[in-house]
């Protein structure tokens, strides 16, 4: 009881700073040049940066969310950082954490390279569309759209149900011919379970529509990956959790060059995100051995609901 | 005199020995090892016996040796394997609890299935190599002055070209420490 | 171990090349980050824009920042890299790069294991990411 109530004071403590960081946020210097010396000493956003994704990225952890999806929504809402530097960095964020797990996944084989690879021929080649989409799009188009969809992804994590080994019946054409199958082991029982995939060119359809979102927002978009692969192809849990992972790495990386050669990637902001986010997620996978509290997980969603309300604000201009 | 006294008097034979080749897997080859290490009387392990596994490749030469730390790390890499097996395991946890999938009693219940899938590894691959190695005719400063050139505890004796057991630094220090018990 | 059901639970060869490309240059993009921010936060040598300054930009937009901080986009970062600031690129870059360069290496050991499907699959991603590295994809900014 004592750890529930331990997290409950992360959580308040981060909607708390977040909210005093949105006080700094309406110092809007857009308008404001070289010439205006700033009103804080330099390092002072990237260590506010490096504390408050510390948190998220423990959040994340605690919550089951992903850290990239956390990033754009919460830091572009209450930072006063351009939305164009913020998906720079997300990206970046989201791409970081993928590359950091993808050697354990792969060689466990829990993320399957033969799932991986068509998939990431269109999420990755979509993802530079919407990046392109994304930087010509005028800003308030861009948040408003980003808004509606963190209310989107919140729904989604609300009712999105799992299914740890889903029945594929048979194999479709498609996925026979890629010969996208495997063997896995079940840790708890030792079983060892073959599976396979169907319904393949409808999820490679919804990776275009994946691949666009996580181009135009900066958006790990783990969120999407593993019902798709889940759910709509059949691929166990376990495989889709470790394939989604490992297949952000490849759409955040065409995405991430794309916004890299665009000039936003600013290292004063990425570097401290970056580090904030890994050691959170570190800290946060030894506390998950000790205690897991549901209440992390609805805190999150509130705070990325918050987050989307606050975009739509912005991009609609009230 | 530690001049006169053959490899042949005081080497181990290999029969004292877990043996097992290089493309064995640990579940083969730990087992063995066990019922040498444990030479059981009447139910209970006696931990007698040797402590690691021989391991000689398709010709039959002592190619290296295994023992429990390197099969403990081969087993559980995420607790006792090297930085970068626990790195990995960090960011397989990682993936899995960022996507609400990762169960904490998972740690404990596929323990056992976890231990069972990496005694599938190759001992080929986890071994000690050895290099090096004495004829049984060879004396025993022959085999200090080896041991002690390829810094390796073990040495292979053959006779007339077949493997017959091993000469550790312990039976040379045995042969030493005597003179110092005159 | 050609085109046969390769159905076991291990990984393929591929995979763990895969793998262990992406590990090492990982680890050594990361460790390059670190140092040569802390080498920008120090102060050792001298950055592009001046740390006080980045502040005022980043609330920009990105063509409002180009044009204010007098930074060229694309790769022109390279010519700037005796800066502080932007030799933080070298890791950024290689972190995202290295995922072009696993593909390229598993390119040969799958055309081997007669994957040729897999294998210009492989070399497909290295071209769509190696177009968006390059740079060549402009776009129109605001």
């Amino acid at each position: 009881m004592e750890k529930t109530g331990k997290m409950s004071m992360i959580g308040l403590t981060l909607l708390l700073s977040v909210h005093i960081m949105s006080g700094f946020g309406h110092c809007d210097a857009s308008t404001a040049g070289p010439e205006v010396a700033g009103s804080l000493a330099w390092w002072v956003w990237p260590v506010i940066l490096l504390g408050v994704t510390f948190v998220m990225g423990v959040a994340a952890v605690l919550g089951g969310v992903g850290g990239g999806v956390l990033f754009v929504p919460i830091i572009s809402g209450f930072f006063p950082f351009h939305l164009d530097f913020v998906r720079g960095a997300g990206l970046l964020v989201a791409l970081a954490g993928a590359l950091a797990a993808g050697p354990g996944l792969l060689k466990m084989n829990l993320a399957s390279l033969r799932l991986a690879i068509p998939v990431a021929l269109i999420a990755s080649s979509f993802a530079i569309v919407g990046a392109m989409l994304g930087l010509a799009l005028p800003t308030n188009v861009v948040q408003t759209a980003l808004g509606a969809t963190i209310l989107g992804i919140c729904v989604l994590m609300l009712t999105s149900k799992k299914s740890d080994v889903p029945d594929v019946p048979k194999a479709d054409p498609i996925s026979s011919v890629l010969r996208i199958y495997g063997v896995y082991q079940e840790a708890s029982t030792g079983e060892v379970i073959d599976w396979k995939i169907h319904r393949t060119w409808q999820g490679l359809v919804l990776f275009i529509v994946i691949g666009v979102m996580a181009g135009m927002f900066g958006l790990g978009a783990g969120w999407a990956n593993v019902p798709v692969l889940n759910l709509l192809m059949g691929a166990p849990l376990k495989i889709s959790v470790a394939t989604s992972k490992f297949l952000l790495s490849i759409t955040d990386t065409s995405a991430a060059w794309i916004y890299m050669n665009q000039g936003c990637v600013i290292p004063m902001m990425v570097v401290p995100s970056l580090l904030g986010i890994m050691a959170g997620s570190f800290v946060g996978v030894r506390l998950l051995k000790v205690a897991k509290p549901g209440m992390v997980r609805w805190i999150v969603i509130g705070m990325l609901g918050f987050a989307g309300l606050k975009a739509l604000s912005k991009g609609l201009g009230f | 005199m530690p001049s006169e006294i053959k490899v042949k008097d005081i080497m181990i034979p290999l029969s004292n020995y877990a043996v097992a080749s290089t493309g064995d897997t640990l579940s083969e080859a730990v087992p063995l090892l066990r019922k040498i290490y444990c030479s059981t009387e009447h139910g209970k392990c006696t931990e007698s016996g040797h402590r690691s596994i021989i391991v000689l490749d398709d010709d039959g030469n002592l190619v290296g040796i295994v023992n429990f730390a390197a099969i403990l790390a081969a087993l559980i890499p995420e607790i006792a394997g090297g930085i970068l097996a626990r790195f990995e395991s960090l960011g397989i946890s990682m993936a899995y609890a960022q996507a609400d999938s990762l169960e904490l009693d998972e740690a404990r219940l596929g323990f056992r299935a976890r231990v069972k899938k990496n005694a599938e590894i190759k001992i080929g691959s986890i071994m000690l190599k050895i290099k090096g190695s004495i004829d049984s005719e060879a004396t025993v400063l022959d085999a200090l002055k080896l041991i002690y050139r390829n810094k390796i505890n073990i040495l292979p004796v053959y006779e007339s070209g077949r493997l017959v057991g091993v000469v550790r630094d312990s039976d040379l220090f045995l042969v030493v420490a005597e003179i110092l018990g005159e | 171990m050609t085109q046969q059901t390769r159905k076991s639970v291990e990984a393929g060869p591929e995979q763990i090349l895969y793998a262990t490309f992406l590990e090492r240059g990982m680890l050594l993009g990361l460790g390059l980050l670190i140092v040569t921010f802390l080498i920008y936060v120090s102060g050792i040598v001298k950055p592009y824009v001046p740390v006080t300054e980045i502040q005022n930009y980043w609330s920009l937009s990105v063509s409002q920042y180009l044009h204010k901080a007098n930074v060229h986009p694309g790769w022109g970062w390279v010519h700037l890299v005796g800066y502080a600031d932007f030799l933080n690129f070298i890791g950024i870059a290689l972190l995202a790069g290295i995922t072009i360069l696993c593909f390229l290496a598993i390119i040969p050991t799958l055309w081997r294991n007669n994957d040729r499907l897999y294998a210009i699959l492989s070399l497909l991603e290295v071209i769509i990411l190696s177009v968006a590295a390059s740079g060549i994809l402009g776009s129109g900014g605001h």
